[in-house]
Parts: structure tokens; sequence; C-alpha cells
């Protein structure tokens, strides 16, 4: 039997899998698809995150100059700033890692249990113990004897009788049986790993007892369509590709899911203020097909974005956009946004996610998406006792008055959340800084974005002062519409008005 | 033998039709806290249960280390736990469409000799009474409380506010948790309540400072407490838990 390396894939979207190495090979995770763990939808892994090297019974792991970092056994190795491209990170000298048997990796969701086997072999003649000698094999602690070498060392040594043997690293228990010939350093025996493991499995435990299974894609359906892959998923429902049956239009469909239980009072009224949605028609604003509701769970087909949000688009980039490229597409969402406060709508919930980009037909365009959606489950009371609504990061895009004002609802908000929206993009920053530890709340309530040349002084300054200016605190001392905010662009960049 | 003892009332109220509050109270450890489960009927329960069952289970280790509470790093390392617990709470919400938003607040107070460790996360409440006086320990995390601290709002405006229920952390939150702690000196007779927002919610401090100034047992305090607030509208399950501190 040779050595080997396991690598067993125990949580995350490829649970169950196992990669197992009899001989030098190296394994890669990332979102790429030359992976070998391919995870293309997990926003926590870079292109190429890790690679294992294994040369059995030896392993060792590099982080590949990832964005978020490698754990191994808790202890984080690798990640990179937000601004610093990949091969930048990739070119410091990363400390590569080596592993152990019972070592765990962690990747966002995605954890990795290392495991090394070794063959017996015999501490006199180096040989190999064939396995129906190995339960005699044992001389002495951590060494064994073939059968042969056995026979001619008896009579001339005896076994040692007081031997030190290796012991449980967390209690203490003999653990000579499961420890290997020649495995060295610190082991923790097979019942306290269960117990640990029991530990983290407790809440599994409970979850799947109170919900059941896991969600399963395979399993949803909608009168028409054919649902596909998950594209994505925020703070308050998952967004999957579909195909319409009738035609095979592609289209998007989204699932929210009501955090209390729902009257058909509130049912109706958010579906009533949805649909008046559907108003909105532009070719900057992605189109509301059809919306339902069945039970607590709420739909919304929608028109599909082939190349995905600008956000994850940015990050693909590399976190944030030059400025010829990321011009086109804010005058686009600024008309998409102008359009629709002409109708009296306000978004409310402006970010890079809520950006939608299709490259069909030979134009690359931009669309502003889910006007109004999160607000109006909010409002309809739908989203339960959040602050954001659940919203993870919300925050970022959001206007001291939205927080301080729940009625404040006009476009002026959606001019300040649009320019955090490119302020992100053109620096790969927000324009407040949240240092952890810090309520993200109190810093909306209290900081003042920062200007936008103390991010990247080559920023022109016309622009500059076009960004910084729509991000001013002060709501009536912005420009008061995306119709004027547009003006003022292209007036900064083309030096001439519209 | 201790001298700090404990009695816990919990009651679905007038209007929900379950009790999504949960507690734990374990004496030999003295540690008790009190968790109040959001996120439609199942979320809520079970996130609750999670913070109940789940949380004590994590801390035991640490407990039995624990001998001062004052020390910094231990305080962390308890902060840690609650946080990580969070965090687990929040990726299974993504796993389980069912449990898909659900949280849950907490208080908790471990007490050791004449000292009391309180950690929080949302709006459930540790009050002290010492002498016939009720002090808050905790300050809610509600969008509501924060506008109040920084002048946004007066009391009579956040009393009426739309957002008045809106969490700013919990457990299972999306960003990344910031739960509180604070170490309390005790005094012989001193007199801790933990209690969900159907309590706090429902009655103001005076009126809960006059019905425990009345019933210095914990059990009747805790039983005339659930009743005072259901007298009050019982619109929301209500946990009261309080530990008397003897010496």
């Amino acid at each position: 039997m040779a050595a080997k390396v396991i690598l067993d894939v125990v949580a995350g979207p490829v649970e169950g899998q196992t990669f197992a190495f009899d001989r030098h090979d190296t394994f890669l995770v990332g979102r790429h698809s030359n992976c070998h763990v391919c995870l293309p939808r997990d926003g926590y892994l870079s292109r190429h995150h890790f690679i294992v090297e294994a040369n059995p019974p030896d392993a060792r792991i590099r982080d590949l100059g990832s964005l978020n970092g490698t754990h191994v056994n808790g202890v984080k190795y690798g990640g990179r700033e937000l601004h610093e491209k990949p091969e930048d990170a990739a070119a410091r000298q990363y400390p590569q890692v080596d592993l152990k048997h019972g070592d765990q990796i962690v990747v966002g969701s995605t954890q990795i249990r290392v495991s090394i086997e070794l063959p017996l072999s015999c501490c006199q003649c180096g040989n190999e113990i064939p396995e129906s000698q190995q339960h005699e094999a044992e001389w002495m602690t951590g060494s064994y004897l073939c059968v042969s070498c056995r026979g001619t060392l008896t009579g001339r040594l005896r076994p040692v009788t007081t031997v030190v043997r290796p012991r449980c690293e967390r209690c203490g228990k003999d653990v000579s049986a499961e420890v290997r010939n020649g495995r060295r350093g610190q082991y923790v025996c097979q019942a306290c790993q269960t117990d640990l493991m029991a530990q983290e499995g407790g809440l599994r435990r409970l979850m799947q007892e109170a919900a059941g299974k896991p969600r399963d894609p395979a399993a949803l359906r909608l009168d028409g369509y054919e649902i596909g892959e998950e594209l994505g998923k925020g703070g308050m429902g998952v967004v999957y590709r579909a195909v319409r049956k009738a035609g095979g239009q592609p289209a998007a469909v989204k699932i929210m899911l009501a955090r209390v239980a729902v009257s058909d009072s509130a049912r109706k009224m958010f579906l009533r203020e949805i649909d008046v949605s559907r108003q909105l028609v532009h070719p900057n604003i992605v189109a509301l097909l059809e919306s339902g509701a069945a039970g607590s769970a709420f739909y919304f087909v929608m028109e599909y974005c082939n190349r995905g949000s600008l956000h994850q688009w940015v990050n693909q980039q590399g976190g944030r956009l030059p400025l010829a490229l990321a011009v086109p597409i804010l005058m686009q969402c600024l008309d998409g946004l102008e359009h629709a406060h002409r109708q009296g709508f306000v978004h409310r919930d402006l970010k890079p996610q809520n950006i939608l980009l299709d490259d069909r037909g030979g134009r690359f365009v931009a669309k502003v998406a889910d006007f109004g959606l999160a607000k109006s489950f909010q409002g309809a009371g739908l989203s339960g006792m959040t602050a954001t609504g659940g919203h993870g990061g919300t925050y970022h895009f959001m206007p001291r008055e939205q927080l301080r004002d729940f009625k404040y609802v006009r476009p002026a908000s959606d001019v300040w959340s649009m320019a955090a929206a490119f302020y992100r993009v053109l620096t790969g920053h927000y324009p407040r800084d949240f240092p952890p530890g810090r309520d993200p709340m109190e810093v909306v309530l209290n900081d003042e974005p920062v200007p936008i040349r103390h991010r990247d002084p080559e920023m022109p300054a016309a622009v500059a002062a076009v960004i910084d200016g729509a991000l001013t605190s002060d709501p009536g001392k912005r420009c008061q519409t995306a119709g004027d905010l547009k003006a003022a662009f292209q007036q900064a960049v083309h030096g001439r008005p519209p | 033998m201790s001298g700090v003892f404990h009695a816990v009332l919990s009651d679905r109220g007038l209007v929900r039709t379950q009790n999504e509050d949960r507690w734990f109270a374990d004496p030999g450890q003295q540690l008790y806290l009190v968790t109040d489960g959001m996120g439609g009927h199942l979320a809520g329960e079970t996130a609750a249960r999670a913070v109940a069952e789940i949380l004590p289970q994590r801390l035991r280790e640490w407990i039995e280390g624990c001998e001062d509470l004052a020390e910094s790093a231990r305080i962390e390392e308890a902060l840690a736990a609650v946080s990580d617990l969070s965090r687990e709470i929040c990726q299974h919400s993504a796993e389980y469409p069912s449990l898909a938003g659900m949280g849950a607040t907490l208080v908790l107070a471990l007490i050791r000799g004449m000292q009391a460790l309180v950690l929080h996360m949302g709006d459930s409440r540790a009050y002290l009474m010492r002498q016939g006086r009720l002090d808050c320990l905790t300050r809610d995390h509600t969008l509501v409380q924060l506008l109040v601290e920084h002048g946004a709002l007066d009391a009579e405006e956040a009393a009426g506010h739309p957002a008045r229920n809106q969490l700013t952390r919990y457990m299972g939150m999306a960003d990344p948790p910031l739960p509180e702690a604070r170490v309390v000196d005790l005094c012989p007779d001193d007199r801790l309540l933990l209690c969900s927002d159907g309590l706090s919610g429902m009655l103001d401090d005076a009126e809960i400072e006059t019905v425990l100034r009345k019933a210095p047992d914990p059990q009747a305090a805790c039983r005339r407490l659930v009743d005072a607030a259901n007298a009050a509208g019982g619109k929301d399950n209500v946990t009261a838990l309080i530990v008397v501190v003897k010496t």
C-alpha cells in the first residue's frame, strides 16, 4: 500500500467529494473552471484561491494571493487588500504551510479535511509490511518489525518494557494504536476528533431537525418556466436563471421569502406596489415581467442580463474600473434612473449589486434592477425586525437621511446612492470607512464620506467635484435628481453641457 | 452552598400564537440567558433554540476556566464565541429556505463571586435591582435607540417611531456581529432581571421597578411581571428571568 494524501470535502457546495493522491500532484481550488474544486458562484473564493501540493506522505498548502485568505486549523494565511491585484498579492512570499493528518482547511463555506495514510514499513529493513502481518508487527512504540527481521533479532534484542507512548493532545489517552509509523507532531485521538466535530455538528443537527433538507434547486417549480442554476443571492432573496417554456426566452427569477407570517392584506399590498413598477419601461431599467406569491414566498420574473451584476463584473476586473470604462455604465444607469424619477419612482436601494449588465445585440448595456423592491418588502412588514431588512452591506450605499427619517423618500437619496456605487466602482473603496468593531449604523450617522481624491489622487478634479458633491450629507445641497447628476457628469467628463 | 438562585417565567402573551422566546439557566455554572427569536415562526423558534441550546455548550469550557470576569482577554473569548455562533446561524439561514432570515436576540449573565458579566445583542435587556432602585444594564440594539443617542429623535418620537422594533444587531445577522459586554460589581441582595422585549415593550422601567420592589420573592416577581405585561396588552411573547445574589 502506498502512502496517500486524501482531501475530503466535509462541508460546502461540493460536500462529499474526495480527492486522493498517491503520487506527487497538485490540487487547485477557486472559481476558475481549471480548478480541481471549481466553485464559480462562491463569492468568497478568488479565481485561483489556494493550491495543495501533495507528495505523499507529505503535503503543503499555499494561498495564491486570494482576497479573503485561506484558513488552516483556524489560522488565516494569505489574503490581500481590496485595491491589490491578485498577481501583486501572489508575488508576495506567503508561507507554505505543511499539512498533517487531521488538519482542516476552510475557505468560505467549504471545509476540507486532510488525511494522510502511511504504509507500515519495517524499522530494520525498510520493507513495507503486508497488511496480513500488520497486526503482529508492532515492536516498539511507533515502530514495526517485519516477520523476517523479528526472527533475526529475537534472542539478541528484547522489547523495552518501559516505553513512551504517543498521547492525545486533548485527553492524554494512549494513541499508539492510531498513530502510524513515522508520524510526528501533535495528534488528537479519534474520539476527541469525533467529540470536537460533534460540537460543531450540534448546530447543524438542530437546523436539519427543524428544517429538513437544505435547499434543493431541482425542487423549485414555477408554471411556465424551467428553473436553472442560482445566479446570486442577497439579503432578501435568491435569483435563478430560467427559461420561458413558451418561446424559450431566457429570464431571471427572484424568490423572496417573507420573514413573518404573511397576511392576505400584506401580500396584496406588496404585490400591488410591485405591479405599479411594471410601468417602468426603459432600455436601462431591468423589466419586470411577472410577479406573484405562494404562501410566504414571492417570485419576480425579470429580464435576464447575461453579464451579471456590476458588482460581479468589477470584482472580475480586479476590484475597480478605470474612468473610461465606468463613465458609459454610469451614464446609462443615470438615464434609467432619470426616467424613473420623472415617473415619480424612487429606487431606495441602489448599489452595484442592483446594476445588471447585458452584452447581447453587440452592445454593452447597463440596467438598474429591483426598483423599490427591497423597501416595499420592508414597508409591507415582510422583512421582519432588522434595520436593514437583513441586507448584508446595504448601509455602504445608504445616505444618512434614509436612516434618520424613514419617511424620506426622494430622488436626492438615489443620487447619493448612485454616486456611492460609482465611488466604489472607481476606487474599490466605500465612501465611508467602516472599521471592524464599529457599529456601521453609527458610521452612517456620524461620519462624512472621504473625498474621492484621497482614495485616488489621479481622479480628474472636475469628476471628483461632481462625485463628492453628490455625496454631501445634506440632501438639499446635492443634485436633486438623476438628470441633474447626469448633466453634471457630462459637463465634468466632456467639458460641455448635454 | 451557592448564594445565587433564580426563577423564570416565559409566556406566549395574548396576541402571538407561538412562543419564540427561549431561556437557559444553569445554577451550577451560574449562567443565565434569555433569547427572543425572529424571522417567521419556524425560523424564529429555531434561532432561539440555537442560542439557548448551543451557546451554553460552546461556553462550557470557557466558563470552567473563568474566575476573573474582569480579565479582558477572557471577555474577548466569550464575545468571539457569541460572534462565531451568530455567523453560523447566518450561514444556516442561507442554506435552508424555511429558515431564511432567522435571527434571535441574546442577553446573558454569568456570575462569579460578586461580579456579573453581561453579554447582549438585540433588544432583550438586563436590569439590576439594588435597594429598591432599577437600572438598565444594556442599551437596545435598535435603530430607534441609535437615533435617540445621536439626538435625531427624542423619547416621545421614539415611542411612536415606525422603526421602533427594528434591530441593528442580533444573532444571525448578515453583517459582522458586534455583541456587547460589561462587568458589573454585585452587592448582597442584588437582583438581576433578564427579559425579552415582550416585557420591556409593554412596561416602562418605573412599572418594572414597582413590581420588583413589591415582590421580593423572584418567583412571585416573575409571575407579576408577566401578568402586568399581559394586562398592558400582551402583544409579544414575554420572558422574565430573575437571579438573586445573596452572598
